[in-house]
């Protein structure tokens, strides 16, 4: 018989807790802002570089139920369209955000990009539960983009359960 | 061993003004939008430089952990977390668990943090957190 607490229930129902095993029955997509030195995925300080539109990260159909940004210590180099990049250290994440936004722009979550890492973070996931999103509202910043140029990259793994 | 899950976020943060001194209370800047009664805070993580070197604002973070104490409390004016160390609320310093709190709506600008030691601390430098929280 396993004996829970009032308080533990009724935080798992509302989805503020779950237990921190591992991410059976979930799916993932890895996500690619590959930098360049003009247009959209240029980096700048303070401006944003906004996901592009993804058909399967769409709140109708997936709840995000975590997330994860891969440093170059984690993985050096990633390959995205635009050509390989090299991931950002640790303390370059220091700098940056992740911002998550639904469809009327409105902020919902605002996450340093190094607290994102899951090896400096004793390997446990970051659990999220997000089902009012708008993908290509959310984006990254940097405050200072001092240390990251257009040979970076950004890589996030995004997990999701579907609807 | 259940950890968090985020379901909204938001930065918060008390900066030093002047000089460091212990026994002084660092009030939280105020955020409008967490003064929402529908509001259910129920944890929160710390921020050194080492997570996050400039907040939204631009303040820089403080980069010495060891020498801070946090007291939240909450509409009641009821100090339901009272000189937490913020080593503690890090969520690096504790093998990535977060800080899970039982669920209350808080008053932020009734939060404070305290110093205990003020070694390697400086003017201006910001003690941040990030707040989870949901929407009932």
């Amino acid at each position: 018989m396993q004996v829970v607490s009032p308080l533990v229930e009724k935080m798992t129902e509302k989805r503020w807790i779950r237990p921190t095993q591992g991410r059976q029955g979930e799916n993932l997509k890895s996500v690619y802002l590959p930098f360049t030195t003009t247009g959209i995925y240029s980096v700048l300080t303070g401006k944003s570089i906004y996901f592009q539109p993804d058909s399967t990260l769409t709140s109708d159909k997936v709840v995000i139920t975590g997330i994860e940004f891969v440093d170059f210590t984690t993985n050096s180099t990633l390959d995205t369209p635009n050509g390989t990049r090299t991931n950002i250290a640790a303390t370059e994440a220091t700098l940056g955000y992740f911002v998550l936004s639904n469809s009327k722009r409105e902020i919902i979550a605002q996450i340093p990009l190094a607290c994102l890492i899951l090896r400096l973070n004793g390997g446990r996931p970051t659990f999220t539960y997000w089902d009012d999103f708008q993908w290509e509202n959310c984006s990254i910043y940097f405050s200072n983009s001092a240390g990251t140029s257009a040979a970076n990259g950004a890589w996030f793994k995004v997990f999701y359960t579907t609807k | 061993m259940n950890n968090l899950i985020i379901k909204r976020s938001q930065i918060v943060e008390a900066v030093i003004n002047g000089t460091p001194a212990t026994g002084v209370r660092y009030y939280f800047t105020d955020i409008p939008n967490l003064a929402a009664n529908n509001l259910r805070l129920y944890g929160l993580e710390g921020f050194s430089s080492t997570q996050l070197a400039t907040t939204p604002t631009g303040y820089t973070t403080v980069s010495t952990t060891t020498g801070i104490v946090v007291t939240l409390r909450d509409t009641n004016k009821v100090e339901f977390l009272y000189q937490m160390p913020f080593y503690t609320t890090i969520r690096a310093n504790n093998y990535g668990a977060y800080t899970i709190l039982q669920p209350r709506t808080i008053n932020l600008t009734d939060c404070y943090v305290t110093l205990t030691n003020t070694a390697g601390l400086s003017a201006s430098q910001s003690v941040a957190f990030n707040l989870y929280y949901d929407l009932v």
